[in-house]
This record gives structure tokens, sequence and C-alpha cells, in this order.
């Protein structure tokens, strides 16, 4: 059907755009190298361009979304050039700012003279495909990344338990002394109070363990809200409390005094700052023990933003692993799954910030993430 | 019930868990100090004051398990019962090897605490008792001269008089003379006691041999 519809007189291009718009297909042609093109009302429609008048590659590139004009202009050349039939799938953006996902699928024809040609094709919406397909992938990332917390919970599981004993022992050493001050004579009602009152205390730091635990183990929701950074980084600290006393590590935060809110998912946030956490205690494992210090620092970059940093003082990234560090499955831990960075990574992107690690002067190595402090997108999804 | 002469020294890093512990065995009647560090009660600890150390495992800086080898390298013998949140076999293990009086997994049950202290009283008891016994002894045996000692070797060896004599070669009245004054400055009647108290400072009788020894040796 896309061969027959390529060529043939005007009148039978109507007949064909016609019954092309009746089934939802804008129709296209360009002969030889002209810039300009035929394009069909409704692939026009598609196209968010005018129903009159001509249709230049410019006005095409024009209409074309920012992030894949390149690509498309690429495509007009080698339309030229190369003759086989190609598939392109590209936004454009319509004059009421509305994003649209068009397919376009091409062949090119000799024409009558030694070296005439033409081009043409079929334009079809695809948004919803798209959309649909986007939604698929991003519960896939959402259920990955949750994932990847829960296994991150269950790493850190020794380490919270011990958390969670510190208070509990603290809280059974107090009431069994108050059984004892109580049963003593006289007894002194004001120290038993006090005692009391440690055990409240006491019994709220547990609480406090175990609402970590359960944001850390929530399942994202992709709701955007506003974040105190330092905050984050201190609760993010705290859950790792028991494992840096364990490993005989010392974790130290430097942060920034008046660091701006940010807007973002905590959740996912808390799993990039964790999950470079995780990466600096385990690159200082086996260091001798005045090397055996991470530091998390946070600062404000001003109108750009904020900045993150975890430093270590490991041995260092292997200069030939640097280029592969993002990639999904890459790992140089024995037990790694070598998903955690890439995740970091689409996190951080789709919170429209960057995730850099760089050597440090101290032989090992710092992660920066810098986000802005007022996101230009709704959500972050 | 007051045990005052006996001193708890509790080492955790957690001061809310250091508060709580002070709380009960100070109801129990103990005296007790707290200390946030491995390296803070090491440098506060004077082995001559009675007392049992209540040790965190886990620690920043020094552990509870260098804090045991530490004492242990300071011919320190003080009981120690160890606390744990983290409690794993091997660590439980190697601590009740080098002489734990006991390892008790957090949260601690007050009353097995308690327990485990009052069996710590009892051992630094037992040990300073020995410990002093032992003085005492070495004290003696440092007053004998040097050939009332070859005749006290001699004698726990089960040797008579008259091999002594021969093996020194001397006469066996003048061996009688220096086993008397010996007996008397050791303080004995019978060779049994003489014997007992020799075994406590692990005086090696004449004849009993090791690689590497060179005859009889004062224990000091």
């Amino acid at each position: 059907m896309l061969r027959s519809s390529c060529g043939g007189s005007r009148h039978d291009e109507e007949q064909r755009a016609l019954h092309a718009a009746a089934a939802s297909v804008g129709f296209w042609r360009r002969v030889g190298t002209s810039r300009t093109f035929w394009v069909s009302e409704y692939g026009r429609r598609l196209l968010g361009l005018p129903l009159r008048g001509g249709v230049t590659q410019d006005a095409i590139l024009a209409a074309t979304h920012p992030a894949d004009a390149q690509r498309i202009r690429s495509v007009f050349a080698a339309d030229v050039e190369q003759p086989e039939g190609r598939l392109v799938e590209f936004r454009v953006v319509h004059p009421g700012g509305e994003q649209c996902w068009i397919l376009s699928r091409s062949c090119r024809r000799r024409g009558k003279g030694a070296d005439s040609f033409d081009v043409s094709g079929i334009l079809v919406d695809i948004t919803a495909c798209k959309a649909e397909e986007e939604a698929e992938m991003e519960s896939l990332r959402r259920d990955l990344a949750h994932l990847m917390r829960v296994s991150q919970a269950s790493e850190l599981s020794s380490g919270l338990a011990h958390e969670l004993t510190q208070p509990l022992t603290a809280i059974l050493a107090n009431a069994q002394a108050a059984r004892l001050m109580l049963a003593s004579k006289p007894c002194d009602r004001s120290a038993v109070m006090e005692v009391v009152d440690d055990i409240v205390q006491e019994a709220q730091r547990a609480g406090e363990v175990i609402k970590r635990l359960r944001a850390l183990l929530k399942k994202s929701d992709g709701v955007s809200e506003v974040i105190d950074v330092n905050a984050l980084c201190e609760s993010t600290i705290a859950l790792l409390h028991a494992e840096a006393v364990t490993r005989g590590i010392t974790l130290a935060s430097t942060l920034g005094p008046t660091l701006p809110m940010i807007e973002g998912d905590s959740v996912q946030l808390q799993q990039v700052l964790l999950n470079l956490l995780m990466n600096a205690i385990e690159a200082i494992q086996s260091m001798p023990a005045a090397r055996r210090v991470v530091v998390v620092r946070t600062r404000s970059l001003g109108q750009a933003g904020i900045e993150i940093s975890v430093e270590d003082r490991g041995p260092g990234i292997d200069v030939t692993d640097r280029a592969r560090l993002f990639e999904p499955f890459f790992t140089t831990k024995e037990r790694g799954l070598g998903v955690g960075l890439s995740i970091c990574a689409a996190i951080i992107h789709r919170h429209g910030g960057a995730l850099e690690l760089k050597a440090n002067a101290f032989g090992g190595t710092t992660a920066y993430v810098r986000l802005a402090t007022q996101s230009k997108k709704g959500a972050p999804s | 019930m007051m045990v005052a002469d006996f001193a708890v020294f509790l080492v955790d890093d957690d001061p809310a868990v250091l508060k709580a512990l002070k709380r009960l065995v100070e109801a129990k009647g103990y005296h007790a100090e707290t200390f946030t560090s491995s390296t803070e009660f090491l440098s506060g600890n004077d082995p001559s004051v009675a007392g049992c150390a209540v040790v965190d495992v886990a620690m920043p800086g020094l552990d509870g398990l260098s804090l045991q080898r530490a004492l242990a390298s300071q011919a320190d013998t003080r009981p120690i019962i160890f606390v744990s949140a983290a409690a794993t076999l091997a660590n439980g293990i190697e601590a009740m090897r080098a002489g734990a009086v006991d390892f008790l997994e957090k949260p601690v049950d007050g009353k097995e605490l308690l327990a485990a202290i009052e069996r710590a009283a009892a051992r630094d008891r037992t040990t300073r008792r020995e410990e002093s016994a032992r003085k005492e002894i070495r004290a003696r045996v440092d007053r004998l001269t040097r050939r009332e000692f070859e005749v006290l070797t001699y004698v726990v060896a089960g040797r008579l008089n008259k091999q002594i004599a021969f093996a020194l070669g001397t006469v066996e009245k003048t061996i009688k003379v220096h086993r008397s004054r010996m007996m008397a400055k050791m303080g004995v009647h019978t060779v049994a006691d003489l014997v007992r108290m020799t075994e406590k400072i692990n005086l090696r009788p004449h004849g009993w041999r090791f690689v590497g020894d060179e005859g009889p040796t004062r224990h000091n």
C-alpha cells in the first residue's frame, strides 16, 4: 500500500490523502532535492503546520521539538543521499504548545530522469503509544528503584537492629532501675520521675528509627515535595550510623548553613544519597584507619541551585572503569549488581540535576549531586 | 544491699544506655562509673580498685574486644562482661576464650546483668585473694638464702636430706639446718604444705627440666 502510494498525479495524491486521512494517516511527498514538501491536510494537522500554502524544510524543522531537530535535519540530508526508505520517530510542538509524537515512514523512488527521484511517506500520531510506553518504563524504573531500596534496607538491617537495640536497652534498664527505686524505702519520687522521662525519650528515639526505616521502604509515588536537603542528609547518615560503627568508619558531615529548599521526591533522593554513601563506605572498607572517613557536604550554588557531595578516601576509580560507571550492570564489586549508579543517575536526571564522580585530593572519589532549587518541570516522574 | 566496695565500670558509646545502666547498678548498691570510649576507660583504669567492666562490643575507635586485649596485655585481670547489640558467634567465642565473665545480648535484662556482675565480683574477689597470697609466698621465697632456695627445690622434688647433701656436695647435718630455716621462713611445718605453696607460684622442683631451662630458678 505504501509503495503504491508513491508517485502518481495530483488527483491521485489527493484521493490517497483523503483515504489516508480517514485512516488517521498523514501523507507527504518531496520531489528530488527540493526544499519544499507537499503535505496532506491531515499531515499538516499532525505537524501543526498551516493548512494552506507551501511547506518548507525549515517550517518542518521549526515545528519539530528542539531535542529532535538535529536528528530530523540529518534525516532530510540522508533522504537525498541514500536510497533506502526509513522509519523515524520524532516530537513536534504544536503552536498551542502541545507536544506530539509522530512516526514517519518513507520510501524513495527513482523518477523519469537519470538523477531524478522523489521521496514520499506517511505520518502517524503515536503520542498515545509513546505515553503508554513511557508510563510502563516509568513504572518499571520505579519498581527497580524500589527493589534496590529494599535490598539496601536488608543490607542495613543488622545496623538498624543495632540502632533500635540501643534505645530498647536504655528503656529496659531504666524501667528495671525504676522498679528497684520504687521498692526501696524511702523512695525518691523525683528521681523515679526522671527515669520515667528518660524512658519516654528513648521510646521516641526508637520510634524515629522505625520512621526512618519506613521512609526507606516506602514505595515512591513520584510526588514532588519541598525538601530540606540538610535534613535529608542527616536522616540518611543516621540510617548508616550503626553500619559505620561496626565497620570502624567515621561518617562526618559539613552541611551548608543557608541552604535553599529544593523540590523533588524525597524517597528517591534519599535512595541516591544512601547509594553514594554505601559506595563510599565499601570503597574505604579495606583502607587503613586514617583513611576510613566519609564526608558528606552540602552547599548552595546560588542561582545554580545546591550541591551535595560525598567524599571518600578509598583507592579511587580505575581509569578504564571510569567511562563505564553509569552503564547498567557494570560493576567492580564482587557481589554488586551494577545497577546502583545507573539508577542514581536516572533519578538525578529526572530531577533536572546532574551526578558526577571525580577523583579527589585524598586519592579517593567524590560524588557530586547538583540540583536546581526550583525544578522547572512539575513533578519529576 | 550495699556492695560499695565493688565498682562497676560501664563502657558504651551511647550516653542514654550508659545513664540507664548506671542507674540500674546503682539501684542495686554498686558504685558505678561511666566511660563513653575504651580509651577513656583505659586511661582512667586503676587495676588496684576492685571492680568489673561492663563493655559494649561495637564502639567507634577501640572496640570492646580490643579493650579486653589491652587489659590482658597489661596483665590486668579485671573481669569483663560484654554486652552487644550485634552479637556474632565469632565475637562471643573470642570474648569468652579470652576470659570474659559473660557475653550478654542487648537489650540486656537487668537481672541477667546483675547476676553476671555478682559472678564477676566473686571472681574478682578470688583473683585478688589468690594474687595477694601469691605475693606473700613470693615475698617469703625472696627472703631465702641461695642455699636455702636450692634445698627447697630439692625438698619439693621429694629428695631425702642425704640425697640433697650428696647433690650439693655437703653433709646431711648442714642440709638439716638449711632445711629447718627454710621451712621456718616459708611458714610451713610439712613438706605437703610447702609443695602446695610453691605450686601456687609455679615454682619448679629440682630436676623438672623443660627445653631451654637452666636448672632451678626463682620465680619472681
